[in-house]
């Protein structure tokens, strides 16, 4: 599974584990519970308390399989769905969603769980340093937290909206590719000329997937294409090591390499059928505004792919395939390197002015947008 | 990931580092070689070689490297600008026995330069070394003439190779000190 290990790097609540509450966290690592990790963006500005630590340290009930108690009381009752999708507090009624998983060992090497979560289970827990509160605060802040106080705004009052006006900029687009996935039902790895031993029925990355229209902001989308993604490399990893790792050194197991995710994930994408792919598309590419600053990690990386997946399935001719065998269609993909070919015949790659006069016109894109989300105000007051 | 494998404290660098070449060159092996091979204790994640992680301490700091293997993204043009953007590091693998695979190589660097500001690294990287009976002479001459870091490697039958490619690039990020991307 690829980890997101930016997220623990940065991440105060899991830096104060480690150093202000090393007690707590090396009691949790010896009885091995499981720490619920609330994600950095949600925690600026904030202290973090011995209280916070406590309640989202989980002991498991002695008695129900999923629930969980906090190490702060035992009657704080906590419960994670089948599918580790969502943690809920009892008490007040709310789902959180777990946004990544890391497993760590102790000194006896016995494992204990760290799910990352979107916010803390109760808001009220965060207690924000006085001398960062109000105008003093604005004025100390680094931009990036200015700008993350501004989406967090943004994303509560306008998210509905601007998606909605996203989604009717998009609507053909969406409609052209909701149409060539319901073709393509029954499409498979193998019909993509992925090696036989990487085509699998991929059903647990085409159900996260399908997830993707009812998720709102646009990081929960991103990390629901991470996890997608996650869930493939999964499945080949298991199904490989199953197949070959008798006869096959370390070295020598195939590994599923770039070349071959793309096709499987447009594959699952096809199995997903999602409504609204390239409005989520220019969502998450344009108004994810921590993007800029975090380039090199798997967020950005799941989402280059997927777009990638997206061009791949939109631009292929698939006439000439026949669903009803598993034979590989001659137009989608030749052992050797049709692809570059394709791409080194195309224009040029653009030079920094170039990407500079393409950053001002996505500019003039989110302008007619806002136009766009003025103008449906005006319909509805 | 072991209790405490980040903890290391200090100042904590990422490099994002482009694998690039054609299919069949041995991106992968290279870049599994670097993070299963001999530093396996450190890895970030091994399930895919299309997206790896590994963390190495480099004259005291920290460097972390996200390798993006992206050679079917950038079967889209349109997709380039978003794999460069904040590349710092980039590592270009070309086929020793294969002479297509190395003109082909030359053709990421130029594109790789149109892209780049001065301060990026580039390795240019002949593999499978241990298969040609002749060596060097292309591939070290395209380097010198153009001030890449040249090596050649095996990542079938050791290490010793990649690891030097890599570990020039981890010292000369640490010495330019700079977080600039293409």
């Amino acid at each position: 599974m690829m980890t997101d290990i930016d997220e623990l790097d940065i991440n105060p609540f899991y830096r104060a584990l480690q150093t202000k509450f090393l007690s707590a966290y090396e009691e949790a690592q010896e009885r091995c519970y499981m720490i619920c990790i609330p994600k950095s963006s949600c925690l600026e500005g904030a202290a973090i308390s011995r209280k916070l630590i406590e309640t989202h340290i989980l002991r498991p009930s002695p008695f129900f399989k999923g629930q969980f108690t906090t190490l702060k009381s035992d009657s704080q009752l906590l419960v994670v769905d089948d599918n580790a999708r969502f943690i809920s507090t009892v008490e007040v009624k709310t789902n959180i969603k777990i946004v990544g998983e890391e497993l760590g060992y102790n000194k006896e090497y016995k494992p204990y769980k760290m799910l990352i979560v979107a916010r803390p289970f109760d808001n009220n827990l965060l207690q924000f340093r006085p001398s960062e509160n109000g105008a003093s605060r604005i004025e100390e802040m680094p931009i990036k937290f200015t700008l993350d106080g501004c989406r967090d705004f943004l994303h509560k009052h306008t998210d509905s909206k601007l998606y909605g006006v996203i989604c009717e900029r998009c609507g053909q687009e969406d409609s052209a590719l909701v149409t060539k996935c319901s073709r393509l039902r029954g499409l498979t790895p193998a019909h993509l000329s992925v090696p036989k031993h990487f085509s699998l029925p991929m059903e647990s990355a085409v159900q996260e997937m399908k997830t993707l229209d009812k998720l709102e902001t646009p990081i929960e989308k991103l990390y629901c294409l991470k996890s997608s993604i996650d869930k493939i490399t999964e499945e080949v990893n298991t199904s490989v090591h199953k197949s070959q790792s008798s006869t096959l050194t370390v070295d020598e197991i195939p590994c599923l390499t770039s070349d071959d995710l793309i096709p499987i994930l447009v594959t699952v994408l096809v199995g997903a059928g999602c409504r609204h792919v390239f409005s989520d598309l220019h969502y998450m590419e344009n108004f994810y505004w921590l993007a800029a600053s975090r380039d090199g990690d798997s967020l950005n990386y799941c989402f280059v792919t997927f777009k990638a997946a997206v061009l791949y399935l939109m631009d292929t001719d698939f006439s000439d395939l026949d669903l009803k065998t598993d034979r590989p269609s001659p137009s989608t993909r030749e052992p050797d390197m049709q692809g570059s070919v394709r791409y080194r015949n195309s224009e040029p790659l653009k030079s920094r002015l170039d990407r500079q006069m393409d950053d001002i016109s996505r500019m003039d894109f989110l302008a007619s947008l806002q136009d766009d989300m003025f103008l449906t105000s005006g319909k509805q007051t | 990931m072991p209790a405490g494998a980040m903890s290391g404290g200090g100042e904590l660098q990422n490099v994002k580092l482009m694998l690039l070449g054609d299919q069949g060159v041995g991106k992968s092996s290279i870049a599994l070689r670097f993070v299963r091979g001999e530093f396996t204790e450190n890895s970030g994640a091994t399930a895919g070689a299309a997206f790896l992680t590994q963390a190495m301490r480099v004259s005291g700091q920290t460097i972390k490297f996200d390798i993006w293997d992206t050679s079917g993204q950038l079967r889209y043009h349109c997709l380039a600008a978003m794999n460069y953007r904040g590349a710092q590091a980039a590592v270009v693998v070309y086929d020793i026995t294969n002479m297509e695979t190395f003109t082909r190589a030359v053709d990421w660097i130029r594109e790789l330069k149109q892209l780049a500001n001065s301060q990026n690294v580039i390795v240019l990287v002949g593999n499978k070394a241990d298969m040609a009976a002749e060596k060097r002479t292309k591939g070290q001459s395209f380097a010198e003439e153009n001030n890449l870091i040249f090596t050649e490697a095996s990542a079938k039958t050791g290490i010793t190779n990649v690891s030097k490619s890599r570990h020039s690039t981890q010292t000369a990020r640490s010495k330019r000190k700079t977080r600039k991307g293409f």
